[in-house]
């Protein structure tokens, strides 16, 4: 097998005022990329950054990505009760939504950057300042331009506010415009970008991506990633409805094992079980698109890191998919190295971003040097 | 596990050259002599191996190389 290192999605990475990332330049991904470094140098920023390009910018992974480092604001709907809306300005680097300072996303060569920018209100549309016209001064209003490829959007952002003249603000408009506009725009295609984050899956996301991948070959990936813990589960199997009545109702995953007349539920096999057999679905999902994974090495043990990089390089050389991981573990790096080496034609890189005062910089490393640093124990992290 | 990571570190052949230049640097006078970490690295192949990831270790201030020049 062989990966030809231009046919991925983004063969290298450039950032510029996204978060805490000022700018950053990356000169290589592979195939699979695994990111080292300390606390806060901007591993998980860097697999944001992968997600919000892969989505052009669309509001909903914005929202998702807000909404899940609670960098929310208050805001009063038409019956004056309050709700929470994503503060963009968290978005921009030191948080400095200033106009002429965008976020910029895409591969170094230019040509397909993503620019997140915030505009004067003059620049809003005559159906954007409908909006605000009546009860809001312009000052009170942000506007934030989304461009990809000679193509713009526009969103309307807005600083905290709790008072009355935030009652105009319509809760169905606001999610309105966050699902309308380039969702079905054919010049933006998205690639399809999952993500796994440090904590196990929920039941519903597991049965989301089964039901996804049931009675297909893809399947497979995530039966063999559940035996690659042990060789006694012999099927698996999504069970339940969609109804929660009661704490423990909903979907749920059930496997059989040899010699256990009745199923038990996957969770119950530990998390460590249920974290691989995660990572085997979420490939089965990913195919032609990203995968993103955060804290890969949480809940599987040192002596099985080589194989799981081995079925994640494999899964990705034979799927299409461009995945791009964090660890801080030592033994996930160096089983990641091994797994590298032994798939031969694949692209695995590990990069390090360390602070460079106040900038951010990428140190990769060539298979061949991964290579000697785990044979070594020489410290890449 | 990683090893150590020393700011400074020289790579060494083996372990005699290990115990010839600690022996040294031990009995040097030189109080300003910033500490440093050698290595043995089991042969040269290793060693140069070790170079470029020894260089790139996180807080990697310097790396020094001693050897032979007639070994294999």
């Amino acid at each position: 097998m062989s990966d030809q290192h231009d046919d991925l999605h983004l063969p290298d990475l450039s950032i510029a005022g996204f978060r805490g990332i000022e700018r950053l330049s990356i000169e290589r991904l592979g195939r699979v990329t695994l990111l080292t470094g300390r606390n806060g140098v901007g591993k998980t920023t860097v697999l944001d950054a992968v997600r919000v390009h892969a989505a052009r910018g669309r509001p909903m992974v914005l929202h998702e990505l807000l909404e899940r480092r609670e960098e929310l604001v208050a805001a009063l709907d038409e019956d004056h009760d309050r709700f929470f809306v994503p503060d963009y300005t968290a978005l921009f680097h030191g948080r400095s939504a200033t106009p002429g300072a965008p976020i910029r996303i895409g591969p170094r060569s230019g040509g397909a950057d993503l620019e997140i920018a915030t505009v004067p209100p003059g620049d809003l549309s005559p159906e954007q300042r409908e909006l605000f016209a009546e009860h809001w001064t312009e000052a009170d209003v942000q506007a934030v331009r989304i461009a990809y490829r000679g193509r713009q959007h526009l969103l309307t952002s807005f600083p905290a506010m709790n008072d009355t003249r935030s009652a105009n603000w319509s809760r169905r408009r606001y999610w309105r415009d966050l699902r309308r506009g380039w969702s079905d725009d054919s010049e933006w295609p998205v690639v399809e970008c999952e993500s796994l984050g440090p904590g196990l899956l929920s039941n519903s996301r597991l049965a989301r991506f089964w039901d996804n991948v049931a009675l297909t070959e893809e399947e497979d990936l995530s039966i063999r990633a559940l035996q690659l813990i042990g060789d006694d589960v012999e099927r698996v199997a999504v069970v339940g409805d969609d109804e929660r009545r009661h704490p423990g109702e909903g979907r749920r995953v059930l496997v059989k094992l040899k010699d256990h007349s009745r199923p038990v539920p996957l969770k119950s096999l530990g998390d460590g079980v249920t974290r691989v057999f995660a990572a085997g679905l979420a490939l089965a999902n990913s195919r032609d698109g990203f995968l993103v994974i955060d804290e890969a090495e949480n809940g599987i043990h040192h002596a099985l890191q080589p194989d799981f990089w081995n079925m994640v390089l494999r899964a990705a050389h034979e799927n299409n998919i461009q995945v791009l991981a964090t660890t801080h573990s030592w033994d996930c790096a160096a089983g990641f190295a091994r797994a590298a080496v032994q798939v031969s034609g694949v692209a695995g890189v590990l990069i390090r971003l360390e602070k460079d005062g106040e900038q951010v910089r990428a140190v990769e490393y060539s298979e061949e040097e991964l290579q000697a640093a785990a044979e070594q124990h020489i410290e890449v992290r | 596990m990683a090893g150590s990571n020393h700011p400074r570190v020289l790579l060494v052949e083996g372990v005699d050259d290990k115990h010839v230049v600690r022996h040294v640097r031990d009995h040097q006078d030189q109080p300003d002599m910033p500490a440093f970490d050698i290595r043995d690295k089991d042969g040269i192949t290793n060693l140069i191996s070790a170079i470029g990831p020894e260089i790139k270790a996180p807080g990697r201030l310097a790396v020094g190389i001693l050897a032979d020049a007639t070994g294999a």
